[in-house]
């Protein structure tokens, strides 16, 4: 039955391993939340490649500039949920800093405030 | 073959014994009988030989005192009493030897019981003869009384010659004894004549009661005369007159002078003097007595001749047998050896086929190949009867055994496809849920719905995996497939995402090396199946721990649990189904995962063995090979495949 064989290769075949496997199923992480557009930054911490997964390595390995979470869930080409989980992960192993960006209103600082405030009153 | 504990060469031996041992009864009767026979003829002619010689010379000197006696007792005189003495010490002489012939060992060694018994009888004849002469030179009894006693005396001697003749056992031989004795009968009443007629012609004088004694004695002459002429046989009959030619005028004048004393002539008128008629009688007597040993010789050499064609027939019929017996023996174990030979080649082809043919034609068949019935099973060739017969008949077993087996192995084929097919179908829709799930977890964003979609997944990736495991026990390949190494890590996650406690499971990445892209989807299955094992052996709240490890023979994965452990029986049974997967059975279905593991593990040149580990638990090793391994260094020099990541992230 030849309409059977069918086979499925390479990239047909779909990831090796499933992403629920990556994060044991996990689909919340611990720590702090964060957004897509947090900047994961690699600290000085030393990673061990044999105890970490791939995975771990090479966001690791992207995150060596300052990177946003977006950026990292780009290249690496898992869903966002995994990925949030395996940089919570890295976050816990303390390997990686993940900096959310401050908001417009707290970007103001009391400098500009009382530079304002000064300006107000000389009118 | 074998029944009662009797062989069939013992069998053909008993049937063939039976008539056996009746033919050899019947030659050793039939071969006894002929050798006695022989023997006898052998015997008595000895016996005959040796004691009618004495005996005859004997009574030829019995005789001629007698003669001396009857003229002493008719004429008392000087003259006539020297004679009588004269003949009582020829006689006398002639005692010694026939006492030694019939006492010889010759003689009572051959002699038969009523031989024996005349022999006696002559013995005691010889003892009297002193009583009778010592009457007679004392002249107390009258001529005739002395002629009597004298004739009855005599007469013990050829007595023996009838007995002897008895015992003869051929027929003919017998009678020509009988004849000879006869014809000793009649020399006998001739010599009786003779000292009758002495006695007349000397004394002169003849009484009424001595004429009825001569008439008696001429009577009984004439008788045995007859008897001997038609007993003899004509050879022997003519042997006896040759000796007596030349006798016919001496022959007609005795019938002349003893037909005028039987005619009543006194003695005087006889016309005939004493001396006139010893001329006479004298060489008659010699005459009978030569035809009698001339007679008694041939008879005898007829005899020896007759009694050597008797050891002929005993020898001739003997080596008959001895021949016949031999051949039916030789025939008996040439049959017995045959018929045990071809059942021995029967019995060696029904094992050759029951443990060699029929075990290899079915692995040939279930390995798919195709089997020539006619080819498989070729006619034994064992001849046209009975166990040709039995032969045949197994051949037909054989055929259809092959054929029952060719059948069966194809109904088994059939399923597989069935099977096969069915598998391949929802394989082939579980692998599209898949990707549609790859791209709703892509969009999820709400950690809920992640969960739900997560779950789903591992639903599907295990419903893959059974599906998987149908097909590759199909015998065909797993439906994925890879062209490039995959990291090892990647594979043994992959493995453990397709068990249902996945989450138990713990994966030490380890080393970075890689496995060959199409053995892949293969150690994935392998891998699960132990992986699903191990958690199903161990309680919930343990976990399994998977780790690899780069060694120089190939790359080891050991899967182990924190359960309870198997007893080492257990263990050795399952790592002997491992190594040698059996036939599938589709009644054990409890170990199909295992069964499904051995087959991979030997498809793929993989060893697989479960160990007792340490925590108490089973720890399975997988080794892979070094062909299907590439390692880290081939990796990054850009070996034979992408680097190890681009696989993980593809």
């Amino acid at each position: 039955m030849p309409s059977n064989e069918e086979r499925w290769l390479d990239d047909e075949a779909g990831p090796v391993v499933r992403p629920y496997a990556l994060t044991q199923g996990r689909t919340r992480h611990a720590g702090a939340s964060f957004d897509l557009l947090a900047t994961v930054t690699a600290t000085r911490g030393i990673a061990d490649p044999a105890s970490l997964a791939p995975e771990h390595m090479s966001m690791l390995r992207l995150a060596r500039t300052p990177t946003t979470v977006a950026d990292i869930a780009s290249d690496v080409d898992l869903p966002l949920g995994v990925v949030l989980i395996i940089l919570a992960d890295l976050r816990e192993l303390g390997l990686v800093s993940i900096r959310s960006p401050v908001p417009m209103p707290e970007r103001v600082d009391q400098q500009t405030l009382r530079e304002v405030l000064n300006g107000l009153r000389g009118l | 073959m074998r029944s009662r504990g009797r062989s069939i060469r013992l069998r053909i031996y008993f049937l063939v014994a039976i008539p056996l041992a009746t033919m050899v009864g019947l030659l050793a009767y039939v071969g006894a009988t002929l050798a006695d026979n022989a023997s006898n003829l052998d015997r008595a002619a000895d016996l005959i030989h040796a004691t009618s010689v004495p005996t005859a010379g004997f009574v030829n000197n019995l005789q001629a005192e007698r003669v001396a006696a009857v003229v002493y007792l008719f004429r008392p005189a000087p003259a006539t009493l020297g004679a009588y003495q004269a003949a009582i010490t020829a006689t006398s002489a002639h005692e010694p030897a026939l006492k030694a012939a019939l006492e010889s060992r010759a003689t009572v060694s051959s002699e038969t019981a009523a031989e024996a018994a005349a022999i006696r009888t002559t013995l005691a004849g010889l003892a009297k003869l002193d009583q009778l002469r010592f009457a007679v030179l004392h002249r107390l009894l009258t001529p005739l009384h002395a002629l009597r006693a004298y004739n009855q005396a005599i007469a013990a001697e050829p007595k023996l010659f009838p007995v002897e003749a008895q015992s003869v056992a051929d027929a003919d031989t017998a009678n020509q004894a009988l004849a000879l004795f006869a014809a000793v009968s009649a020399a006998e009443a001739l010599s009786q004549e003779d000292a009758l007629l002495s006695g007349v012609l000397a004394g002169h004088r003849m009484t009424q009661a001595d004429r009825a004694a001569f008439a008696e004695m001429a009577a009984n002459r004439q008788a045995s005369t007859e008897d001997y002429r038609s007993l003899f046989t004509p050879a022997n009959l003519a042997t006896y007159d040759a000796a007596l030619t030349g006798t016919s005028a001496l022959q007609q004048e005795l019938n002349g002078i003893q037909g005028r004393v039987l005619a009543g002539a006194a003695p005087r008128k006889l016309r005939v003097t004493l001396p006139q008629w010893q001329a006479v009688a004298g060489p008659l007597l010699q005459a009978h007595f030569t035809a009698g040993v001339d007679a008694a010789n041939a008879q005898l050499a007829d005899t020896r001749r007759i009694s050597h064609a008797a050891w002929v027939r005993v020898a001739v019929i003997g080596s008959l047998a001895l021949a016949g017996l031999l051949l039916t023996i030789t025939a008996a174990t040439l049959v017995g050896r045959g018929i045990i030979r071809r059942l021995r080649g029967l019995e060696t082809a029904a094992r050759t086929l029951a443990g060699q043919q029929l075990p290899d034609v079915l692995a040939r068949v279930r390995r798919g190949e195709e089997v020539d019935v006619a080819a498989e099973a070729p006619p034994l060739r064992v001849g046209n009867d009975e166990i040709g017969r039995v032969g045949r008949a197994f051949d037909l077993v054989r055929q259809t055994a092959v054929r029952a087996a060719v059948d069966e192995a194809r109904l088994r084929r059939g399923l597989n496809e069935v099977f096969r097919s069915l598998a391949r179908r929802s394989q082939s829709l579980l692998h599209r849920q898949l990707a549609l799930l790859d791209q709703m977890e892509r969009r999820a964003t709400d950690p809920e719905a992640l969960d739900d979609l997560f779950r789903l997944d591992h639903l599907t990736t295990r419903m893959r995996r059974h599906a998987e495991g149908l097909v590759i026990l199909s015998g065909a390949p797993p439906g994925r497939g890879w062209s490039s190494p995959v990291p090892m890590v990647d594979v043994v996650r992959g493995a453990v995402a397709e068990v249902e406690d996945y989450a138990r499971v713990s994966v030490v990445p380890g080393s970075q090396a890689a496995l060959a892209g199409p053995v892949v989807a293969g150690v994935i299955h392998l891998l699960a199946e132990l992986v699903e094992n191990a958690t199903a052996l161990s309680p919930p709240y343990t976990s399994v721990r998977v780790s690899g490890e780069l060694l120089a023979s190939g790359f080891a994965i050991k899967v182990e649990d924190r359960g309870l452990g198997m007893s080492p029986e257990r263990l050795a049974e399952l790592n002997e189904r491992l190594a040698n997967p059996p036939e599938f059975n589709p009644a054990d279905s409890e170990q199909l995962g295992l069964f499904v593991a051995g087959r991979l593990a030997r498809r793929h040149g993989i060893e697989v063995t479960l160990r007792p580990s340490p925590y108490g638990g089973v720890s399975a090793v997988v080794l892979i090979p070094p062909q299907l391994v590439v390692t880290e260094e081939v990796l990054r020099a850009g070996g034979p495949g992408e680097p190890a990541m681009a696989e993980a992230e593809a």
